[in-house]
């Protein structure tokens, strides 16, 4: 079916053209209010310059896809991305604009380089703290030199998500958690599993992929054999995710938990470098939880599990977060609960976990980070609440350590005192 | 990319579509009636203005920023009396503004002024007719008459251009 005509234009005249046409309309008018014919040649060009644009540049909708990926570490955050266009469309005049989402703000101006019949962009921005994020599409559309029309361009372009958390939770992966399943004490668990070190052969099931099978072995028995591999891993942990609401409002509440999120996907990835078995849970009004696991497959379910994380406005009850939890995970695995500590029930809730059987490690974002520093006349003043709040928060920390050992996270870009602490297995079993 | 910044740097080719919108301002003043002094400061304010607009306002002001040069240009049309040279002078006014908007200084990639040829080179054909029409044709009612429908038919097919773009679409045609 043919509907050229039907089909809406991809042609969009720019705020320019009613100003030149505008002006144009004008000189016609003062042509014949003044009785000359001077104006009237002043305003044909001005008349006929957008029509020309439209009909001098494509006249049809350019095709483009854009591939990017996002890369740098720590604050800063890199997007390297291309636009490839269809063949026989020219990007010549096409302008890519990029925004920053959210708080990310540019460093350095783009780079962009028009290289054969693409286009080649760098983009240098920087993230205020850890967070995980989404940019959107960049806008790309045709301009005629004139910039009097554009022309959308069509393609395949979607949003690129990107994750920022400190650099040191790399060193994460050397951490040995204590044996959840057989005895305890602090060892490495073994398990057979598809990867890892050679541990002997079995009969073949009819789901084994073709790279298990043995087939030397298979041809010396003449009956399917696929290999099994022993996988070491250093024990299971579990993320626990407090979204309850807190006296500090929802703005900071939301700001800490886009940290909390950056952390525990930060921390999740480290774990399952290292072959450990990861879970996942968030409490709100109830718990939303990911069993334990492990391999990309199930880091991909993470890390979905925790973009998905938001902002409770009820709070639960902190022990049904308590008698949840033992439903997901086994009595006993590591827990590094996450939360600001600014509620009322936090403290009940890291009880409540000991009581059933988990110990906690907690890190706690501090909201003094988020604030901005005063100016001016507020600066002594300011300086000095900020101090009285420091001591105060230090003071009610103090006073939770007895149940858990815990981790006042005030600057966002570090968290080598998490590492620390969780590499020390006397200091980690602190209360 | 991103929010584009003010120009710190002069482009070359601005430079020279500034040049070229100066020297056509200039050639027009020459045949207002307004003493000369006054037209060449009309003439060299406007086009001044014009281009300290687009350096403060940055390479995304777009056209708006070309209105000083364009209302110099306007009132010094309005101001020459009907000759074959003023009309001449008004119409490479007007193309020397739109080669001035051609090169708006680094938010288009380079070459934009080479590119702007076609465009511009269009308008100059429509001009040059006009203008030969104009200086060879007799002056009777009969041509001004026809002149004054054809005008009536521009300003018609521009409201249903801006109207309908899909019209000025070449679109291949779907299949299903």
């Amino acid at each position: 079916m043919n509907d050229p005509v039907d089909r809406p234009s991809t042609l969009h005249w720019r705020r320019g053209t009613f100003l030149v046409l505008g002006a144009g309309v004008l000189l016609l008018l003062a042509a014949f209010a003044v009785r000359s014919a001077v104006p009237i040649f002043l305003a044909l060009p001005l008349l006929i310059a957008p029509f020309a644009a439209a009909l001098a540049g494509p006249r049809r909708t350019l095709t483009a896809d854009l591939v990017w990926t996002s890369y740098g570490s720590g604050p800063d955050l890199r997007v390297a991305g291309a636009l490839r266009p269809a063949p026989g469309d020219d990007l010549s005049d096409v302008t890519v604009l990029a925004h920053p989402p959210g708080d990310v703000r540019e460093v350095a101006p783009p780079r962009v380089v028009r290289a054969g019949p693409g286009i080649a962009f760098d983009l240098s921005w920087q993230v205020p703290h850890p967070m995980l994020g989404s940019i959107d599409p960049p806008e790309v559309f045709w301009e005629d030199p004139l910039g009097l029309v554009t022309r959308d361009i069509a393609g395949d372009r979607s949003p690129l998500p990107f994750e920022r958390y400190p650099p040191e939770l790399t060193r994460l992966g050397a951490v040995r958690f204590e044996r959840t399943l057989l005895l305890p004490g602090e060892a490495p668990t073994r398990r057979i599993g598809p990867s890892g070190e050679f541990f002997g052969i079995r009969d073949a099931a009819p789901g084994d992929p073709p790279r298990r099978i043995n087939w030397r072995a298979t041809a010396r028995w003449g009956r399917p054999l696929a290999n099994e591999y022993q996988m070491d891993r250093t024990g299971d942990v579990v993320l626990l995710v407090d979204t309850r609401p807190s006296f500090l409002g929802s703005a900071a509440d939301e700001a800490l938990l886009a940290v909390s999120r950056a952390a525990a996907a930060g921390i999740a990835d480290a774990f399952l470098r290292a072959k450990a078995r990861v879970g996942y849970a968030a409490f709100g009004e109830f718990v939303d939880a990911t069993p334990l696991s492990s391999g990309r497959g199930h880091r991909l379910r993470l890390h979905q599990a925790i973009a998905a994380t938001r902002r409770s406005t009820i709070a639960g009850p902190s022990e049904r977060c308590g008698a949840t939890f033992g439903r997901f995970f086994p009595p006993g695995v590591s827990t590094i609960l996450i939360s600001s500590l600014y509620g009322a029930a936090e403290p009940e809730l890291i009880l409540y976990l000991r009581r059933r059987g988990f110990r906690s490690v907690v890190l706690s974002p501090s909201a003094l980070s988020l604030m901005a520093p005063a100016a001016g006349h507020a600066q002594a003043l300011d300086a000095l609440a900020d101090r009285i709040e420091r001591l105060d928060r230090r003071r009610r920390l103090g006073r939770l350590w007895a149940d858990a050992p815990i981790v006042d996270w005030t600057d966002f870009w570090n968290l080598s005192e998490l590492v620390n602490l969780l590499r020390q297995p006397a200091r980690r079993r602190a209360g | 990319m991103s929010a584009p910044r003010p120009s710190t740097a002069t482009d070359p080719s601005d430079l020279l579509a500034t040049g070229l919108l100066g020297a056509a301002a200039v050639f027009l003043a020459l045949f207002s009636v307004l003493p000369l002094v006054l037209a060449l400061a009309v003439a060299l304010g406007g086009v001044a203005a014009a281009a300290a607009a687009r350096r403060l306002g940055g390479p995304a002001s777009g056209v708006a920023v070309g209105l000083p040069a364009l209302a110099a240009l306007g009132l010094l049309a309005c101001t020459a009396p009907t000759t074959a040279a003023a009309e001449l002078a008004a119409g490479t006014g007007a193309l020397a503004f739109l080669l001035w908007l051609a090169a708006s200084p680094k938010v288009r990639a380079a070459g934009a002024l080479r590119r702007a040829i076609p465009t511009i080179a269009l308008a100059a054909l429509i001009l040059v007719l006009a203008w030969s029409s104009e200086l060879l044709l007799p002056h009777v009612p009969a041509v001004l008459g026809i002149g004054g429908l054809l005008l009536v038919a521009v300003v018609v097919t521009i409201a249903v251009l801006v109207g309908r773009p899909e019209l000025i679409d070449r679109e291949p045609e779907a299949t299903s």
